[in-house]
């Protein structure tokens, strides 16, 4: 009977995928409130990160074993499009004006993207490492 | 799985990230590179050498163009730092010739202003440090005779003002360290106060945190709770004798309210406004009379900061929304997006002329003369009746000196040809300490029934003219020869002659140590006294007044400067064109005009269909076809020789701009060097900076308002000079300046950038600034053309106002930049009525291009690709000639489409721009590099390479590692198998 020993790697996409959801639920929050900012495709891939994080920590086939790396590249390109959109708000921030018509001000963006950086590198520590599997 | 395989897994992550991040920002920053590289001194151009290379440049100025020229420039400028604070500080009080004080004097300083606040600017080249005040205090005073204990420990990291909060310490603060100066370092207090606004913020006017005794909202620009602790424990200390005075520096270019220098026994107070890099030098050098202090205050300090009537509509508490917005949006969803909703608000100048001195002065005169109900209860601070002396602290053109003068008109003599008053006036030293004075000219213009009956206003006092002598010795005198132009004296009349006019009646030319002393001097002149209310006696024997006998509609209806017709171009911008029963502010009757509060107002059908902006339809242009014109002729012609072409030579202009493709004449009206370039025309782009050349590290000079403060024309001169030299240096061909709109309010939060409330101050400033700049081959972009005098909105918000005040007032303001030679200007991002500046065809074309001859390019304000900004062919067709910001060439894509859609006119709207952006190009200082015979190149700057290739190495890595990992987990699952099968 095979017994699985989940180490590190399936730790680290656990906490990948925790961390993404909560990414994702503060974005629909921030989005909710500022409609101006909210983006499907964000939306989109926030959750497609979580559910490849999730698969792959739980899941042990051929195919879960690449489900990390598509996290990582799920959530990299959530970030890309969100720090894109929230452009505007960098710009008022470092003009310190109102003429890029931004809202919600700087914070809730730093904080949407660091928790996806965190998320990423989560998933980038899963991908560098194994999970092991040890044969009763 | 193997370990290898999870090494090459774990490297495709990190490829994926690096991959995917270098997209984003090669996306945001490929389309802002012009502004990147801009900013960063990053050249995008090559400028290679051919054999006939020649060292000579088109553009030379004293310096140079290299990094030594720089070095001496900056030197140079921070000369020019401290001279201009030196003659722009301004001396309110000096009770008992408080000042100056001895060099010896052992000092303690207060007030946080004195270490977090604009009076000094932290800008500065490496190796030339910024002078903060404490610096200039302790340089001047001797740091061991300087006591900075609150400085270091209560004052430091503190924090400064902002445009909604104030920040001063407490007083037990500040007592916590009062050993310090109970036995020593108490010759003197030095309290220093500041107020700060700046872009995008607007000063409050009433403070949301603090009040009075009576309950009432304190005013913003009032003393604060913890400035006043502070001010009132000062005065118990100098009355315990332990500070011999105690002198109040104010740092503001919004004018507090100052009416304490007078409450408390403050022995002296100077207005140093912001001081620049070097400027606190000046500080210490009036403190001690090294040098007499000779400003003049360029501003109205009112008693009461809201009591002027251009405060009832003003700023964050005054912007009114339409009442049916909601209407608005949904007629307007694109202007709405992402853009704020900025397009829901308006305000009215219902003031008209009467800003600034103009009302208070005015008003005055009116209550003197017993005339229009100018004493009655409406506007009153105090709900009395309406009394000068109560609500005037510091008048327009104010300022002491520490020694006296006296001026007498010589002569005045009109010469027809030149409609020219030459005033001599003969300035003496009555005092015993050498200094410089200012020569203020004021007019009075006749208000009489035809004024009244068609609403034109008069004020009672205008500045006309001005001058400032040399440092004159004690006893000595200077005679100065002032010019006074008789279109000074003409009144824009929009409802009868709709055109300019000279009033019938009696005209006054006074000159008075301000505007107030020079109105006295006038109502001496009609034979008032204090008998009738005069706050004291005036001089006739200085004025001189002539009658002009019939009313004169002819000699201002042609512009001064083309002889184009000068008639109503604004009616739309007043709020009653729409229909609304709305009173502008009257002399004729101040009680039944005065602007009590605001009004709330329900946009029409016209203003809501005219807010759409998107009004452009070929059907209602001249019929132009696209085959009427010729492009990518070769017709011999490169720029160079379009050096000398004079710009009404319309023949060889069509031949040169014959000679573009059509994208090549839209790529003009980019903001990026490299998509302007065309090489084989030695068409070498356009490279423009912010005022300041903040981005090339310069240091600061003194704010604008200084510069005016100076009232010297020779200093303004030098200013706008090596502003462009430095430029220049630093491969900058254009400036975006400052100066054009007016203080209208205390409380506009860019006050720091424009000159003053005075349109006649601003014209001349902005002449010798504008013709000093050009001459080094930089152009001076005056802005934000106009009526763009507050913060609060600007990115769409309607401003009202009256076509006389327009001309008059808003206008005058920037009139001088362009008949001084301004190649450029810079609209405002607001609405003249409902029309977007940028797109204002009455502002642009008919008065700018047409009426005043400019032959420079216009540019929008900051580009940002929101809302009403993108109506692309209404901003051509209304005379907006390129963007600025816009470097991935959004504006040049729009008009390329609807020329490839066959419409003539766009394509002719769209030469006419492209031959003003060519000659701003040929009149610049970037036409040395092929004037001396070089080719010029567009090159890929090092980042933008950079950023390609983490591109290319993201992608490849993440293909290659992920191939890697697939390859090394089918490898590791083939090894098993054999094994199994073993």
């Amino acid at each position: 009977m095979k017994t699985k020993k989940l180490g590190l790697s399936a730790a680290a996409g656990w906490a990948c995928a925790a961390v993404t959801l909560v990414d994702l639920i503060a974005f629909c929050i921030y989005g909710a409130v500022y409609n101006t900012y909210f983006d499907l495709a964000v939306v989109i891939f926030l959750a497609l990160g979580a559910v490849c994080a999730g698969f792959y920590a739980k899941i042990d086939t051929e195919l879960s074993q690449w489900a990390n790396l598509a996290a990582v590249f799920c959530d990299s390109f959530a970030l890309g499009v969100f720090f894109l959109n929230s452009f505007p708000v960098w710009a008022d921030w470092n003009g310190g004006f109102t003429m890029y018509g931004s809202q919600g001000g700087i914070q809730p963006v730093i904080l949407i993207l660091v928790i996806c950086l965190v998320a990423i590198l989560a998933g980038i520590v899963s991908c560098f490492s194994r999970k092991e599997v040890a044969a009763a | 799985m193997k370990k290898n395989t999870a090494v090459f897994r774990g490297l495709a992550a990190i490829m994926a990230f690096v991959m995917l991040v270098s997209m984003t920002a090669a996306t945001i920053t490929f389309q802002y590179d012009g502004i990147i590289n801009t900013y960063a001194g990053i050249d995008v151009t090559r400028t290679e050498a051919s054999d006939d290379t020649v060292s000579t440049a088109y553009y030379e100025n004293e310096y140079g163009s290299d990094a030594d020229a720089l070095v001496d420039a900056y030197a140079a400028a921070a000369d020019l730092n401290i001279e201009s604070e030196e003659e722009a500080i301004v001396l309110l009080k000096n009770e008992d010739d408080a000042l100056p004080i001895s060099s010896d004097s052992r000092l303690t300083i207060f007030g946080n202003a004195s270490v977090n606040s604009s009076i000094y600017s932290t800008q500065s080249p490496d190796y030339m440090t910024y002078t903060s005040f404490v610096d200039a205090m302790e340089d001047t005073f001797g740091a061991d005779n300087v006591n900075t204990e609150l400085c270091t420990n209560v004052y430091e990291g503190l924090g400064s003002n902002s445009n909604t909060e104030l920040v001063e310490a407490d007083i037990d603060s500040v007592k916590a360290y009062e050993s310090t100066w109970q036995n020593d370092y108490n010759d003197v207090a030095i309290v220093v106060l500041a107020r700060e606004g700046g872009e995008g913020n607007d000063l409050l006017k009433y403070s949301t945190t603090e009040t009075y005794e009576d309950g009432s909202a304190r005013h913003f620009l009032d003393l604060s709770e913890n400035e006043e602790a502070l001010i009132e424990y000062l005065m118990e200390q100098k009355e315990a004798g332990i500070f011999g005075k105690v002198v109040v520096i104010i740092s503001t270019e919004y004018q507090m309210e100052l009416g304490f220098l007078e409450e408390y026994d403050i022995d002296a107070a100077i207005q140093v406004g912001e001081c620049g890099s070097y400027g606190c030098t000046a500080i210490g050098e009036v403190l001690t009379g090294e040098v007499n202090p000779s400003g003049h205050l360029t501003d109205t300090y009112a008693a009461n900061s809201v009591s002027a009537p251009a405060t009832t509509y003003s700023n964050q508490e005054d912007t009114i929304r339409w009442t049916n917005y909601e209407e608005i949006n949904e007629a307007n969803p694109d202007d709405n997006e992402a853009n704020g909703d900025h397009i829901d608000w308006y305000i009215i100048y219902a003031e008209g002329i009467y800003v600034g001195y103009r009302y208070y002065e005015t008003r005055y005169e009116d209550t003197v003369m017993g005339t229009g109900n100018a004493d009655s209860t409406e506007g009153s601070s105090d709900g009395e009746a309406w009394n000068y002396e109560e609500e005037m602290m510091y008048t327009f053109g104010y300022g002491l000196s520490y020694t006296t003068f006296e001026q007498t008109i010589d002569s005045v003599t009109y010469d027809e040809e030149s409609d020219t008053y030459t005033m001599e006036v003969t300035v003496t030293n009555t005092g015993d300490v050498a200094g410089k004075d200012v020569v203020e000219v004021y007019a009075q213009t006749p208000y009489g029934d035809y004024e009244k009956e068609n609403l034109v206003e008069k004020s009672s006092v205008q500045l006309v003219a001005y001058d400032k002598t040399d440092s004159i010795e004690p006893g000595a005198s200077q005679t100065l020869t002032i010019s006074v132009s008789g279109y000074f004296l003409a009144s824009y009349d929009s409802n009868g002659a709709q055109t300019y006019i000279l009033s019938a009646g009696d005209y006054y030319l006074s000159i008075g140590d301000d505007a107030h002393d020079a109105l006295n001097n006038i109502l001496a002149a009609k034979g008032y006294t204090t008998a009738d209310g005069m706050t004291e006696e005036g001089d006739a024997s200085k004025t001189y007044t002539w009658t002009q006998e019939e009313l004169d509609t002819e000699t201002y209806s042609t512009s001064i400067y083309t002889d184009a017709e000068v008639t109503n171009a604004f009616d739309e911008a007043d709020i009653t064109y729409y229909g609304y029963d709305f009173t502008y502010l009257s002399r004729s009757d101040w009680e039944g005009t005065y602007p009590v509060e605001t009004v709330e107002l329900e946009a029409t059908e016209e203003i809501i269909e005219g807010l759409a902006d998107d009004w452009y339809d070929p059907a209602d242009y001249e019929a132009v076809s696209v085959d009427d014109f010729t492009q990518e002729a070769d017709n011999g012609l490169t720029l160079l020789d379009m050096l000398d072409v004079d710009f009404d030579d319309d023949e060889t202009w069509n031949l040169f701009l014959d000679e573009f493709s059509v994208t090549e004449l839209a790529n003009l009206m980019t903001d990026s060097v490299s998509a302007q370039v065309v090489a084989d025309l030695d068409v070498v782009g356009n490279a423009r900076i912010d005022d300041n050349s903040s981005g090339g590290g310069s240091a600061r000079f003194v704010s604008e308002a200084n510069t005016a403060r100076t009232w010297n024309l020779d200093l303004a001169t030098q200013h706008g000079y090596l502003e462009g030299v430095i430029a220049g240096c630093l491969g900058y061909d254009e400036v975006w300046y400052g100066g054009g709109d007016l203080h209208r309010t205390p409380f506009g939060g860019r006050a720091d950038q424009y000159w003053s409330e005075d349109s006649t101050l601003s014209y001349y400033m902005g002449y010798v600034e504008a013709e000093a700049m050009q001459s080094t081959g930089v152009s001076y972009c005056v802005k934000h053309f106009t009526l763009n005098d507050q913060e609060t909105e600007r990115e769409g918000v309607s401003t009202f106002a009256q076509e006389q005040a327009i001309r008059e007032i808003y206008l005058r303001n920037f009139e001088g930049s362009f008949a001084g030679g301004a190649l450029s200007t810079m609209c405002g991002l607001n609405r003249i009525g409902i029309t977007c500046c940028a797109k204002n065809s009455s502002l642009l074309t008919t008065v700018l291009k047409t009426e005043w001859g400019f032959k420079g390019h216009v540019t929008n304000d900051g580009y940002v690709g929101l809302g009403y900004q993108v109506d692309f062919l209404e901003n051509i067709v209304a005379g907006m000639d390129y963007a600025c910001m816009d470097t991935s060439g959004d504006f040049a894509a729009a008009v390329v489409e609807a020329v490839e859609d066959g419409d003539g006119y766009i394509l002719q709207c769209l030469r006419d721009a492209a031959k003003r952006n060519l000659y701003v190009m040929a009149h610049s200082v970037s036409i040395n590099e092929v004037y001396s015979g070089g080719s010029v190149y567009v090159i890929v700057p090092g980042w933008q390479l950079a950023l390609m290739v983490a591109n290319v190495i993201g992608i490849a890595g993440f293909v290659v590692f992920t191939v890697l990992a697939v390859v090394s987990s089918r490898r590791k699952k083939r090894t098993v198998k054999s094994k199994e099968e073993v």
